[in-house]
């Protein structure tokens, strides 16, 4: 419920911000000619960070992007990242993992300018990421306990591997806030494309994807700077 | 810059929505047990065959050997048990009082452990390898279906 609220609220600042900017464009009627190579720009992560900060460790996560832009139009991106989790459930199981993971894809600008106006340097981008970690985790604690028969046995899974493959959907605005200076946000819908086979032992946290499921929502806050 | 103090603020408000509460609740069906079927096998006298049909027991104790806690007490008019294996060891035995009469179920199985989640932990599941049992009030049990899982399909009829 709460990611839904997260979602409407993106929605509506994105056509709020959206709105504003076009408003100043009319300002302008000087039309400039759409440059080829539009610079490169170095991002980080901001929500990554404060999220870590609300889960009080259980999971932590940076990561940062370069991204360039082509005609403000298209933006191809490569994002790094190091992630993991620590986490000790009320039942004595233990996860815990920290590794890199990284994503390539591609964002498109949907505003286009008007004509006669100056191209915009806040954009309107939708895109796809293809993600992938490869790590090992710890499963540790997990008691197998009978109640009727009155016995217990412990199962503990040490430095488990796990490949994983993912792909997201991205919409999100950013905005020039000052010369260069650009800040961001997205949100990112992630689909897992690793099957696992029931009754495996699976990871319960994945690096930059988040919490082991088919799917789930992530949020990005980025500020960066153009080169 | 009216913009960028919007941005700021609207932004974090999304960031703060979206930080759901990490929930350990597990959703998972963890129910698993071994559903035995009573049957009455009696000869119907008019064609001079068999007939076998549900047997609702007048009364029926079962408890698991070697604890001391019951499944079912004195229960009245039921034909269908759902017993619990043993999680942890090969072999389950019952001690089953039927209308009085005290008959031992032994059933020999592999246990299988499917992890679930960290949330759920591990599920037991198993398949019966063999199964025997003493001929007081019982005359024969027949196992159907090995495999003892979520789905509580009937694995073992009881016949008298």
């Amino acid at each position: 419920m709460q990611q839904t609220y997260a979602y409407i609220i993106s929605i509506l600042l994105c056509f709020n911000l959206l709105t504003a900017s076009s408003e100043e464009k009319k300002i302008i009627s000087k039309p400039e000619e759409i440059k080829w190579w539009s610079g490169m720009l170095v991002q980080v992560d901001a929500a990554s960070v404060i999220y870590s900060t609300l889960m009080k460790g259980d999971t932590y996560s940076m990561e940062g992007s370069a991204q360039l832009g082509i005609r403000q139009k298209i933006y191809p991106v490569v994002e790094i990242g190091l992630a993991g989790a620590d986490k000790t459930m009320t039942s004595l199981a233990s996860y815990k993992t920290n590794a890199p993971f990284g994503r390539v894809g591609v964002d498109i600008n949907l505003l286009s300018p008007k004509k006669d106006t100056k191209p915009t340097n806040n954009l309107f981008l939708v895109g796809i990421r293809l993600g992938f970690s490869n790590f090992s985790y710890d499963l540790n604690n997990i008691i197998i306990s009978d109640e009727y028969w009155k016995q217990s046995e412990t199962r503990n899974y040490p430095n488990e591997k796990a490949n994983k493959v993912w792909y997201e959907l991205v919409a999100g605005i950013r905005v020039e806030v000052y010369k260069s200076i650009y800040l961001g946000w997205n949100v990112r819908n992630r689909n897992l494309l690793s099957k696992e086979t029931v009754g495996s032992i699976s990871p319960w946290y994945i690096p930059g994807y988040g919490l082991n499921g088919s799917s789930n929502w992530g949020f990005n806050y980025t500020i960066g700077y153009k080169f | 810059m009216k913009y960028f103090f919007k941005f700021i603020l609207l932004s974090f408000a999304v960031i703060i929505g979206y930080s759901c509460s990490n929930d350990e609740t597990c959703r998972k069906n963890k129910y698993v047990r071994l559903q035995v079927s009573l049957y009455k096998v009696s000869l119907n006298p008019t064609n001079n065959t068999f007939v076998t049909a549900a047997w609702n027991v007048d009364s029926i104790t079962v408890q698991g050997v070697g604890v001391d806690s019951v499944l079912y007490k004195n229960s009245k008019k039921i034909n269908l048990l759902s017993l619990n294996l043993n999680k942890i060891v090969r072999k389950t035995a019952y001690q089953l009082n039927i209308n009085k009469i005290k008959d031992t179920l032994t059933i020999y199985h592999t246990n299988v452990t499917e992890f679930l989640s960290l949330e759920c932990g591990c599920l037991k599941v198993y398949s019966i390898d063999s199964a025997t049992v003493t001929n007081h009030s019982i005359d024969s049990i027949k196992v159907i279906n090995h495999q003892v899982n979520t789905d509580n399909a009937t694995n073992i009829r009881i016949y008298n």
